[in-house]
């Protein structure tokens, strides 16, 4: 389980770009228009 | 337990089995026994000052029940330690759903293990050991929320109390044989709860059965409670979700299909889910997650970064370096994801979904094979329930068996506000399974 600090920066690096490169594969033109609140109406 | 066993029958029952159990899973951090005792004679003493021969006190509906509180939930006079290393607070008062559940009889028996600030869904904790599965200890209990459900499955408490983020309760009810709710999020007040993701957590509770989970359920909610839920599916409209079957264990997909035929024999209709993209679901979470747990965590990452357990870094510190604009789009794009969702319920009552893909995983192992495919056991587990933890909806994973000696979940998904129905449905599939046979630990 134990590992060595650098060890940690590489988990921490890799899980970071991994997080970027999925924010940017969203699209923004798809979500034109759409706030970033959810609730009850996008049930109806 | 009978139903008019005292409330120190039940204490003493927990009682037994947590001291021979315990030690080896692992499900209770910190242990009340003398408290409980104490609070169960409570209890006894007012069931005989109202001389109603026993008879259920509507006032006190979970009179005398033995309760595991997940360790990020404040118990007032106990530590919560967030199952972290060197993290603790000692409240002085109940968390909301504590209080609640006091009031209505429920004994606190201890605080239940947990992943390291709830951040993890296996049930290991290299801090505070991990909690280990009651139908076999060689293999997970899953998580967070894994000390109340070992502990509601080995016996040492009738209800768990925890918190699904991202299948917290969902997936550790799969791997060990108890029913557990992911209530429609804001039902249940998470007020004296550590939180990890605020626009993702929901407090719900764990039980042996749908009736006492319902029960559960009312009291967290604060509200009267309802009648029990009774198995009935006639005419409802459920939708299969194949796809995600076809990427399930053989013995899951199994145990899965076999409900669904009972469920239509029963007089539901099965129908086919076609699902959203589950793949940009699961990165919008993530997103999501990261961002709002780094934010949680800020002042006490800042000063003892070095004390988390490296993985549990690893999820959390990128979430100081996405930008703003990766959450608001993320967020933007999970309500797209809901509008999506909400288009396949049309027609539906609920959704048929493995809670976990994958019986429970060996301890140690960090991949599994699928299938022929091999998948990372953190992957694995989180497959099935946080692309669906964005929504607002509710969720329950239910019992549909036993395969291979191990328990297999199934995750009903309905529209907010639907727990009602979702248990009426577990309750079909709780009387199809029949009761578990129990951990022959």
């Amino acid at each position: 389980m134990a590992r060595c600090p650098d060890d940690t920066e590489d988990l921490v690096a890799a899980e970071l770009a991994e997080l970027e490169a999925l924010a940017e594969a969203m699209s923004e033109d798809e979500v034109e228009g759409v706030p970033p609140v959810s609730g009850p109406q996008d049930w109806e | 337990m009978s139903a008019v066993a005292s409330a120190k029958e039940r204490i003493e029952a927990a009682t037994r089995a947590t001291e021979r159990l315990n030690p080896t899973l692992n499900a209770y951090l910190h242990l009340d026994l003398e408290g409980a005792r104490a609070a169960a004679a409570e209890q006894d003493a007012i069931d005989a000052a109202r001389g109603a021969g026993g008879a259920p006190d509507p006032a006190r509906p979970l009179a005398g029940m033995p309760v595991c509180v997940k360790d990020i939930v404040d118990v007032a006079a106990m530590p919560t330690t967030a199952g972290a290393a060197d993290w603790v607070r000692h409240p002085e008062a109940d968390a909301t759903v504590v209080a609640r559940l006091r009031a209505a009889g429920a004994v606190v028996v201890g605080k239940g293990n947990t992943n390291e600030f709830a951040c993890g869904i296996d049930g290991r904790n290299p801090h505070k050991g991990d909690c280990r599965n009651p139908y076999d200890p060689e293999r997970l209990s899953g998580g967070s929320s894994s000390g109340p459900a070992a502990a509601v499955a080995a016996g040492m408490a009738e209800g768990g109390i925890g918190t699904d983020t991202s299948g917290s309760i969902r997936v550790p009810a799969a791997l060990c044989g108890v029913v557990g709710i992911r209530p429609t999020r804001g039902l249940v007040p998470a007020e004296g709860i550590v939180p990890l993701a605020w626009s993702l957590d929901s407090v719900g509770p764990l039980a042996r059965d749908v009736v006492a989970a319902a029960l559960l359920l009312d009291v967290l909610a604060g509200r009267p409670p309802a009648p029990a839920p009774r198995p009935d599916v006639d005419g409802l409209r459920l939708g299969l979700a194949t796809a995600l079957l076809d990427r399930s264990a053989t013995p899951v997909a199994d145990a899965i299909e076999g409900t669904a035929d009972a469920l239509r024999e029963a007089g539901a209709e099965i129908l086919d889910a076609a699902l959203p993209d589950l793949r940009r679901a699961t990165a919008i979470h993530r997103i999501v997650q990261t961002t709002e747990v780094a934010a949680a965590h800020a002042p006490w990452f800042a000063r003892r970064r070095d004390l988390y357990a490296p993985e549990v870094r690893a999820r959390i510190e990128p979430g100081y370096r996405l930008r703003a604009a990766h959450y608001l789009r993320a967020q933007r794009h999970r309500r797209l994801f809901t509008r999506a969702f909400a288009a396949t319920m049309e027609g539906l009552d609920a959704i048929l979904v493995p809670a976990s893909p994958v019986l429970a995983p060996r301890t140690g192992e960090e991949e599994i094979v699928v299938r022929g495919r091999r998948r990372g056991v953190r992957s694995a587990l989180l497959s099935c329930v946080a692309p669906f933890s964005q929504l607002d909806c509710p969720a329950v994973s239910v019992p549909a068996g036993l395969r291979e000696g191990l328990p297999v979940g199934l995750q009903l998904i309905g529209r907010p506000g639907s727990e009602a129905l979702l248990l009426r449905i577990a309750a079909a599939v709780e009387a199809n399974a029949g009761p578990l046979p129990p951990p022959s630990i």
